[in-house]
């Protein structure tokens, strides 16, 4: 039989070009990152939704040296952690913007497209500078 | 931490030379410092009954052979990255109190430096398939990039400042001036090359953060009353304690980001001690980046969340400051040996054995904190017995 790993739904997601966490249909919270089972009430029943459009920065750095294939000549870039506090949700992300220009409170948007190996990966805009707020 | 025999002690210590290129197998790192904490202990190591290895690193098996106990009765091992060697020092403690072993062996061996560097040690930490889908892909697999999410926050919530970083980067290489054994001995730093140097992950300029390291250091621990052979004074563990953050597989998605492992650890340390932080003379901070040091100030109680960058700035963790922290020059100047070397030096100068200008003067207490993975920690009270 075929282990359905714990990330797998994630993985589905990014290739419909879909940003997801997961819901708990017993409880009704969300949770991120995607865990076997429900954190708030330990229920197996989760299924994945898609994230809102656009998330608040938290708190961000700006690589400027990195040994990781692929990200070796796009230094510097940043990494930020953007937040739906509706959700208590946080999670990592690129930002595709100026790294000399980022603030705390500065509003995101995701869209997938090819990472530095082909995979879909979600990369988070400016919602200012043209993002699908 | 009372038991029939007294108290849990350190009753040994060892460590080999710290630099960028040991020449030599971890194997035999670790065989080094355990025989000299032997001989510091007084003991013949086919007494040491008890073996508690780092994790992911020199096991147990590898150095039983050559220690040569026909029957070790305890090993174990804790996995919580930086913060293992306070946890494993509390496994021995816990094993000499309950009379699983008579002498335990902690000890960390390994080529930091020269063989494995901290992108490719941190692929056995926990949560690899957060690490390997939810960051890589995003150009982020460092620890050096994780704490700067957490320092820029920092700087966010409650103005810590550049400043306050390069103090601590400053403080602890003006301590290894004073250690000959520090790999950054002789190398003097300033507040201007401090600002000058190239960043790493923004707010981490070079100088925040800590050395890699080839070497080894080992603790003999056993109860009070089997200390009597031992070379110096005896350093009795008064209380120690782990703690594990929430969300202990994933740093950014943990709703209070500055709610680590020490916080939880930290009380029920010195719940444990019957002590205060006001009562602790020295600390020795898990210094892996500078904002690290400000944290943990601030979740071990020596000061409030918030105020650690005030705390460094106005003079505190200097020698001559209200809390002197890592007086041998630490992760950042001394080297890395994950923290063992802070409990090395925590005992030389708990037995008064190290020289006159590197001695905290009358130190009769001192803390020592565990930083790892995503933020597990752990907090050591020793004290002169
Ligand atoms: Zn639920």
């Amino acid at each position: 039989m075929t282990q359905i790993e714990d990330l797998q739904g994630y993985r589905d997601g990014l290739a419909r070009g879909e940003l997801c966490c997961q819901l708990c249909e017993a409880c009704g919270e969300r949770q991120w990152p995607p865990r076997p089972a429900c954190v708030h009430c330990r229920s197996f029943d989760l299924r994945w939704v898609v994230l809102p459009d656009s998330a608040a920065l938290f708190t961000w750095t700006v690589v400027a040296r990195t040994r990781l294939a692929g990200f070796e000549e796009k230094v510097p870039y940043a990494v930020g952690v953007l937040e739906y506090p509706e959700h208590e949700l946080r999670l990592v992300g690129r930002l595709d913007t100026d790294p000399d220009r980022l603030e705390v409170g500065e509003r995101f948007s995701w869209t997938v497209e090819p990472s530095v190996d082909g995979s879909p990966q979600p990369v988070w805009r400016p919602v200012a500078a043209g993002g699908a707020a | 931490m009372d038991a029939d025999g007294g108290r849990a002690c350190i009753v040994g210590i060892g460590q080999t030379e710290l630099s960028r290129n040991s020449g030599r197998s971890i194997t035999r790192l670790a065989l080094e410092a355990l025989l000299a904490a032997a001989d510091d202990a007084g003991i013949d190591p086919v007494a040491i009954d008890g073996v508690v290895p780092y994790p992911d690193s020199v096991s147990a098996e590898d150095v039983i052979p050559v220690l040569g106990s026909p029957d070790v009765r305890f090993t174990a091992v804790a996995h919580m990255g930086g913060a293992s060697s306070l946890a494993g020092l509390r496994l021995a403690a816990l094993a000499v109190q309950s009379g699983q072993a008579d002498y335990v062996a902690v000890f960390l061996a390994r080529n930091a430096s020269s063989v494995s560097r901290v992108d490719t040690r941190v692929r056995q930490l926990a949560g690899q398939a957060y690490r390997r889908e939810l960051e890589y892909p995003h150009g982020m697999n460092t620890p050096a990039q994780w704490y700067a999410l957490a320092c820029r926050r920092h700087m966010h919530e409650f103005g810590t400042t550049r400043e306050a970083l390069g103090t601590v980067a400053l403080t602890m290489r003006a301590n290894a001036q004073r250690n000959p054994g520090a790999q950054m001995y002789g190398r003097e730093l300033t507040m201007e090359q401090y600002l000058s140097a190239p960043v790493i992950a923004d707010p981490y300029l070079k100088f925040d953060c800590c050395l890699e390291t080839d070497g080894a250091a080992a603790v003999i621990v056993a109860r009070e009353d089997r200390a009597r052979d031992a070379s110096g004074p005896v350093v009795r563990i008064e209380g120690i304690a782990e703690g594990h953050p929430d969300s202990a597989d994933d740093m950014a998605s943990r709703w209070d980001v500055f709610n680590t492992g020490l916080t939880k650890a930290a009380p029920r340390a010195f719940g444990l001690a019957g002590m205060a932080p006001s009562d602790v003379d020295i600390a020795f901070i898990y210094d892996c980046f500078t904002f690290e040091v400000i944290q943990q100030l601030e979740e071990a109680g020596f000061c409030g969340r918030g105020e650690g960058g005030p705390f460094v700035l106005d003079g505190s963790i200097a020698p001559d400051g209200s809390l002197p922290v890592n007086p041998h020059g630490g992760l950042l100047s001394e080297g890395h040996l994950t923290g063992m070397n802070h409990v090395v030096e925590a005992v030389r100068q708990l037995r008064r054995q190290v020289p006159d200008d590197r001695q905290v003067p009358g130190v009769e207490t001192a803390a020592i904190t565990g930083w790892g993975d995503m933020g597990d920690g752990a907090l050591a009270l020793l004290a002169r017995a």
